[in-house]
């Protein structure tokens, strides 16, 4: 016996983006602001010489929210996280204009003290980049800078706070006084997290902090990063869209410079307003 | 921006898991239209091969989850592809049983017409014919909602859906008044009761798998809302 052959109309060919970013007026689709937020930022323009980089931004941290910002390479996620601690003064080329505050106080006011700034808005980077100090004295030297302890034991105090924070401590508390350097790729990252917190910063700057670490050692630091939440505002750039669903309760989607689409992770990662950040975190372009 | 996957193996996989789901429904269509024929010709041997094709389907829909498994590990799907793999999960599972149905048909093909058996009166069976036709027209247009992935042929479907509650409901009345004429066919108004309610149920999964795409559209759950509102949030669209 045949069976009935039955056919069914089939999809046509679409297209997922036209062009949005052409229009130099481009809303962020999402909400941008935060009620009680530790830092705002409001219409941010970074140029790199006559390149510019950043267009527009304005994009609130919330209190105790871990913010991820993920985009393609060049989107300006980096450039725009470094500008919340400064770290573009480095560099001579870079000027940024635009209002970013941290609790109400105009971080790049003549008045503000920028090492106290990034004391304030601390940074973790791609590499893991300890002093070639002891484990002891990378977490001790941020504390000393600032003056923060009153004496030795004050100090050990701080120090194996901080690096139990980072849960670090039970690898490491037998050898206090080995080169940090010689830790693993993941050590190395906990340490300079732990340096970080052992000055009791109010936000926490994140570059890419797992991409040159194992799965386990990156699965360790997402822990990590949950726990510290509890305690800090931390913002990561990550290249890694699970990490960012995994991780954040909040994610901001970069593409040439601008701040297309923010929103809570859960929506984002199931059903984005905008078709760039849907066309990019499902992998139609990179 | 083509809308295709960077990966492309990732676009075959999708291409492949959809032309799956497409010759589940095309099997399940086809089992329901044999088994009227079957019926209306009295062919107890179709139906008993409709009966046993129905593990056809059943292959299908384990074949279909070992895929969609496959693709959430592999992968790891966000967005709408995410949403588009849980919803064929489910438009598996709605196929599947709309078969079931079909099979149900068959059976009573079977039940009527095997040698010994009494069949029952023409004007009896006409209900089934009426209703098989236009459920299977909904599953039609599910799956042609389905390969074009258009909410406006999904709520077509669900208009359909409306239109078959009323006819129900004039079914059963019409056979309530054969029933109270000659109780003597209690058996068969029994049988064909059943039949139409498969039928009905035939219908539900058709409007299911319409739901599901607009699920796989826009991310709203249309499932447990009345029509009227499933039709407001397509047109919202």
């Amino acid at each position: 016996m045949n069976q009935t052959t039955i056919e069914f109309s089939r999809p046509t060919e679409r297209n997922i983006a036209d062009d949005p970013l052409n229009d130099p007026n481009y809303k962020t689709v999402g909400e941008v602001t935060v009620p009680n937020a530790a830092m705002t930022t409001k219409n941010v323009d970074v140029h790199y010489g006559d390149k510019q980089a950043i267009f527009n931004v304005s994009l609130d941290v919330g209190r105790n929210e871990v913010l991820a910002m993920i985009g393609p390479s060049g989107c300006g996620k980096s450039t725009f996280i470094r500008c919340l601690n400064r770290m573009n003064d480095t560099i001579d080329s870079c000027r940024i204009k635009g209002d970013i505050r941290l609790d109400g106080e105009d971080i790049y006011s003549r008045h503000m003290d920028v090492v106290l700034l990034r004391a304030r808005v601390g940074m973790v980077f791609q590499k893991p980049n300890p002093f070639p100090k002891s484990v002891y004295d990378n977490v001790a030297y941020g504390v000393n800078l600032h003056g923060l302890s009153g004496s030795k034991s004050e100090l050990d105090d701080i120090v194996e706070d901080a690096l139990k924070r980072a849960g670090l401590w039970d690898e490491v508390s037998d050898r206090l006084n080995q080169p940090g350097t010689g830790l693993s790729g993941g050590q190395q990252q906990r340490l300079c997290i732990a340096r970080a917190i052992a000055i009791s910063p109010e936000i926490i700057l994140m570059d890419e902090p797992c991409s040159a670490l194992d799965p386990i050692a990156t699965a360790k630091i997402e822990e990590l990063i949950d726990e510290l939440s509890q305690r800090y505002s931390i913002c990561i750039v990550t290249h890694s869209m699970q990490q960012a669903a995994r991780v954040s309760q909040r994610t901001a989607y970069f593409h040439l410079g601008k701040l297309i689409e923010v929103g809570a992770t859960d929506i984002i990662f199931t059903n984005p307003s905008h078709r760039l950040t849907e066309g990019y975190i499902t992998g139609r372009f990179g | 921006m083509n809308e295709g996957h960077i990966v492309k193996r990732f676009d075959q996989e999708l291409e492949h898991l959809n032309s799956l789901i497409l010759e589940m429904g095309q099997l399940a269509i086809s089992q329901l239209t044999e088994a009227l024929e079957s019926l209306a010709n009295e062919d107890t041997e179709q139906a008993y091969n409709i009966i046993a094709r129905d593990s056809k389907l059943n292959d299908l829909d384990s074949q279909s989850n070992d895929e969609i498994i496959r693709l959430i590990a592999k992968r790891q799907p966000v967005a709408r592809d995410l949403r588009e793999l849980i919803a064929i999960g489910k438009i598996v599972s709605d196929l599947e049983r709309a078969g079931d149905e079909a099979r149900k048909i068959a059976g009573l093909t079977i039940r009527f017409f095997e040698p010994g058996n009494k069949p029952p009166s023409d004007e009896i069976l006409r209900d089934i014919h009426q209703l098989a036709e236009y459920v299977c027209k909904m599953l039609q247009l599910s799956m042609n909602s389905f390969g074009e992935q258009n909410m406006k042929t999904a709520g077509k479907v669900v208009k359909r859906g409306l239109k078959l509650d009323n006819q129900l409901q004039s079914i059963i009345r019409r056979l309530t008044t054969f029933i109270m004429e000659d109780p003597r066919n209690i058996g068969h108004f029994i049988d064909i009761v059943l039949g139409i309610r498969a039928l009905e149920r035939f219908g539900g999964h058709a409007k299911n798998i319409a739901g599901h795409i607009v699920f796989i559209q826009t991310g709203e759950d249309l499932r447990h809302v009345a029509d009227d509102e499933f039709l407001k949030s397509i047109g919202k669209h």
